[in-house]
């Protein structure tokens, strides 16, 4: 589903990100990419929905390379990825249920599916309740569940969350990492980056652990730090 | 296929519903855009009724410009009938009038009407008899100078090309001097949509983050920038057409119960045209300064690499290069 062959990324003020990333996604994981800040793991999920392009190796998602990608298919990739960010980027002006529309609106979805779409999304991070708040309304829980349903609404196979839960306190964090993992569930590969120890260590999923930009442990039902 | 069509109509009327919010959000900076812009395509627009009428005017004088031929003092009869025949042979001519020196002298006494009386002030007839020649296409006149010259007992030969010459030389300056003026104006009014398409972008940025997010094409997130330049060009051509429009009808019904010689063109065989060409320049002007605006905010340029100290870094020394200094 997703893969990075010998991925490296060095910018321009010389600053290293990546360096010879190897790694293997299958469909329907879920997988939590951990590390120190600096470390690479925001560079690495921005590679997967091509808002980053590696300086040498390659990224497939699905059977797409998606570094050769051309520009003007880079939406139609991105429509089969959702992506949840740790400041929910949501649009204060307009209501939950607008900013989960918005995403259906600007793809040009047939106008008569959107109703039906956005409650759906949003039925499935329970704020169907909540649609009509706008987002200073809501709680920091709340805005994230309206960022996930956003993410969600085009039914992407895949879900990529950047410290989805960096703004919160740690039950509603908590709250956030279940509906991930219940996302995860019903068949939706997910990725999350995190600093959150606590979280990793009760979900015992994949941990990908990654320093100065190379990955230093890649383990099945890991914790977030080495045992032992 | 009605569906897609409501469906594009929909989106169509989003573009536009941006593009105006994004207008009256820039408020005085959108203004100034569509002022510049107006007196751009104000210099544009007059200058192209002035153009074509100097080009009018040219044709029409070009097409009744005459060659005279000046004859030799004392040219008999029987000279005088040969010599037009030989005119009359030459290429290109069409027709060759013979004018005595008394008609002459009598055109000359009417052009003064009752002013000044000839007869009293000359007492022989100075003028020279000639031969007004007309050909049938006024490029060939220069030619056919050349052979008048030729004949024997023509002393002189003249034609209004002076007049002709200094139509096309107003015509080139008029031509100059106002593509100066679009251009500074037209320059200024893009470095001004820029400026205020920028501005909407700014105001928009999260909106465009989001929209790139979620996969929306470029060129969905393009149309509304795209549309609101356009909206500032046509702001700008529409009241210029109108005033300009007005302007001429007045002024050509003023000027022909004024000069009624002066030949002008007829406002509706002139005024489509610059129409056209203001609403176009107007069009271009907005569509290229949201489309320069654009490129900048979508192809930022990468930033040079630095060193630490901020300045931008060189290329890397091969370390062989270093080997060989020392």
């Amino acid at each position: 589903m997703i893969v990075f062959q010998g991925v490296s990324k060095i910018y321009p003020n010389g600053v290293k990100a990546l360096q010879g990333v190897n790694l293997h996604i299958s469909p329907g994981e879920f997988v939590f990419i951990v590390g120190p800040t600096g470390a690479g793991k925001s560079t690495l999920l921005r590679m997967i929905y091509r808002d980053e392009v590696p300086t040498r190796g390659k990224v497939f998602v699905g059977s797409q390379d998606v570094t050769r990608l051309p520009s003007r298919q880079i939406p139609y990739l991105r429509r089969r990825i959702g992506v949840v960010f740790q400041d929910f980027k949501l649009l204060p002006h307009k209501t939950a249920w607008e900013n989960v529309a918005f995403a259906l609106h600007v793809t040009g979805a047939p106008e008569e599916e959107i109703p039906r779409r956005v409650g759906r999304a949003l039925a499935v991070v329970g704020l169907l309740d909540k649609a009509l708040s706008f987002p200073h309304q809501l709680s920091g829980g709340e805005q994230q569940r309206v960022s996930i349903a956003r993410a969600l609404v085009h039914e992407p196979p895949i879900l990529l969350a950047d410290e989805p839960t960096g703004n919160l306190d740690p039950a509603t964090s908590w709250e956030i990492i279940q509906l991930l993992a219940a996302i995860n569930r019903r068949g939706t590969t997910v990725v999350v980056t995190t600093h959150n120890k606590i979280i990793v260590d009760m979900l015992r999923k994949r941990v990908v652990e990654l320093s100065e930009g190379m990955v230093v442990r890649d383990q099945q039902h890991g914790l977030y730090a080495q045992e032992g | 296929m009605r569906k897609k069509a409501r469906h594009l109509w929909r989106t169509f009327w989003y573009f536009c519903q941006e593009a105006w919010l994004g207008l009256l959000r820039n408020g005085m900076m959108s203004v100034a855009a569509v002022l510049t812009g107006m007196v751009a395509l104000l210099i544009l627009g007059s200058s192209l009724l002035l153009q074509a009428n100097l080009a009018y005017l040219a044709d029409i004088v070009e097409s009744q410009v005459e060659i005279v031929a000046y004859l030799r003092d004392g040219t008999d009869a029987r000279e005088r009938t040969s010599l037009l025949r030989r005119v009359e042979r030459i290429p290109h001519v069409r027709e060759v009038r013979f004018v005595s020196k008394e008609v002459a002298l009598a055109r000359l006494q009417e052009s003064f009407k009752n002013r000044v009386v000839l007869r009293d002030l000359l007492d022989t007839n100075p003028l020279p008899d000639s031969l007004e020649i007309t050909v049938h296409d006024p490029a060939r006149i220069p030619e056919v100078v050349q052979e008048v010259r030729r004949v024997p007992g023509v002393e002189e030969v003249t034609y209004g090309r002076q007049v002709i010459d200094r139509l096309l030389a107003l015509t080139r300056t008029v031509r100059f001097t106002s593509a100066l003026g679009v251009a500074l104006f037209a320059g200024v009014a893009m470095v001004i949509i820029v400026n205020t398409i920028h501005l909407t972008i700014l105001a928009r940025r999260q909106e465009i983050e989001i929209m790139k997010l979620v996969g929306a094409t470029n060129w969905f997130i393009r149309w509304p920038f795209l549309l609101e330049g356009l909206l500032e060009g046509f702001l700008a051509a529409i009241p210029v057409i109108a005033f300009l429009s007005l302007a001429y009808i007045v002024g050509v019904y003023r000027l022909a119960t004024v000069i009624p010689f002066l030949p002008l063109l007829e406002p509706p065989a002139i005024l489509p045209r610059v129409a056209l060409v203001l609403v176009t320049t107007g069009a271009g002007m907005g569509i290229g300064g949201s489309l320069i605006s654009l490129h900048r905010f979508f192809h930022p340029k990468e930033p040079r690499a630095r060193d630490p100290l901020g300045r931008p870094r060189r290329k890397p020394i091969h370390p062989l290069g270093r080997l060989r200094v020392r």
